[in-house]
């Protein structure tokens, strides 16, 4: 079949026209769907991961807390052993308590400040570390049971230092101990 | 004459206009454009189920969101486990003073005097060399220590008695089990014998009643304190 010149012209601009219009609708309704579709999809993950965060962190708390009431629970009960008082006096209290069940004098009292570096762990905690010396005089094995006790009975005390001397003469039995301990406090 | 075949004109003018490209290309068209739309649609349905999902989601997001909300400030976990661990190190890691005591009261023979006892807490810097792929690493690790410093006088019949006391004693002390238990003897500073002995006075003393050799002699005696493996609540 022969097409006239005007036919073929008519068809040419149909074609043109009917591509254009397809085209029109594959851009605008199919690919607007696709996009929206791919967009949701994202979505979808997107509100996934954030629900399996949520999850996890409700999770983690609920567990934390779980966790924390223990610790808590460790921590009120050694925070019943801290000086809640002046904490020069809270020392001397305790200490001469321990030195009259072993009938020694506690002397020479004083608050010295724990060494350079060795509180380096309390900083951003809510306790503070503190020195005391002082002096006692008595027999080596008084002077040992004493520290026994106050090492039993006062599990947070350190002793830091201690210079025990025997007397000299008749009184070489005699010892003199003079001891540095450091406390937990709060801040 | 011609005959005149109407009938036939008009097939050829249908078949014409059944054949007709623009006609055609248009109906073509249009086809297309109906299957465009009917994949469209199936699309679209797709995505009615695909937002009731993302609506579910939401809802449950926001759902989590409230019950979180309901607990309030969030726990700070590492802060109480910190603290614990504070009290907790300070009970366990400390250095038994009369532990030390007692040890001495154990090992110190008869004939032996302590003159003077110090104890003292230190920490002992060690660093130790790595070979990093940017070069070498120097690691650096601070170990508690106690420093204990005894002075013993000793009396014996003669020099050698008072020697072998000595000996006796470092031997003991070195062999003791008890400190074995919470702390290991390290190398004192600038040497490699665990435990340094200074002879302070050695004399021969005519003391009938006492012994007529008399030695003093320091011991010092360097402490790394061990680590329990232990658990926290």
């Amino acid at each position: 079949m022969k097409l006239s010149q005007e036919k073929l012209r008519q068809f040419v601009l149909t074609l043109i026209l009917a591509l254009g219009i397809l085209g029109a609708i594959w851009h605008f309704i199919v690919q607007g769907l696709i996009a929206q579709r791919e967009k949701n999809e994202q979505e979808k993950e997107r509100l996934a991961a954030q629900i399996a965060e949520r999850k996890k962190a409700y999770d983690t708390e609920i567990h934390n807390r779980d966790a924390a009431k223990v610790y808590q629970d460790f921590i009120a009960q050694w925070e019943k052993r801290l000086p809640r008082e002046n904490v020069e006096t809270w020392f001397v209290r305790e200490i001469s308590e321990v030195a009259v069940r072993h009938k020694l004098q506690v002397a020479n009292t004083a608050m010295q400040p724990p060494r350079e570096g060795s509180d380096a762990k309390f900083n951003n905690q809510p306790y503070r570390l503190v020195g005391f010396r002082f002096e006692l005089d008595g027999e080596y094995n008084q002077i040992g049971r004493f520290l026994e006790d106050l090492e039993n009975s006062l599990p947070l005390i350190e002793v830091d230092d201690l210079e025990f001397s025997a007397g000299t003469g008749v009184v070489r039995h005699i010892h003199k101990a003079a001891l540095h301990l450091t406390m937990i406090a709060p801040r | 004459m011609h005959l005149l075949n109407l009938f036939h004109e008009q097939q050829r003018i249908q078949r014409e206009r059944d054949l007709d490209p623009v006609r055609l290309t248009i109906l073509g068209g249009l086809v297309v454009a109906i299957v465009i739309l009917l994949y469209a649609g199936v699309l679209y349905t797709r995505m009615g189920g695909l937002r009731v999902e993302l609506e579910a989601r939401r809802k449950g997001l926001a759902q989590l969101d409230a019950q979180i909300k309901t607990l309030g400030p969030l726990t700070d976990l590492a802060r109480i486990q910190g603290q614990a661990q504070l009290l907790e190190e300070r009970r366990e890691f400390r250095i038994p003073v009369a532990t030390q005591l007692d040890l001495l009261r154990d090992v110190i023979p008869t004939n032996c005097q302590v003159r003077l006892f110090k104890t003292r807490r230190d920490m002992q810097i060690s660093e130790t060399t790595l070979e990093g792929r940017k070069g070498p690493i120097v690691v650096k690790k601070v170990v508690p220590v106690q420093n204990l410093v005894i002075e013993v006088e000793t009396r014996g019949k003669d020099k050698v008695e008072v020697l072998q006391t000595r000996d006796r004693f470092l031997e003991d002390l070195r062999q003791a089990p008890r400190p074995k238990k919470w702390a290991v003897q390290v190398p004192a500073e600038g040497s490699s014998n665990t435990i340094t002995r200074v002879d302070l006075v050695s004399s021969q003393t005519p003391d009938a009643a006492r012994g007529a050799a008399m030695g003093i002699f320091e011991i010092r005696i360097p402490l790394a304190l061990k680590e329990p493996s232990r658990d926290l609540p």
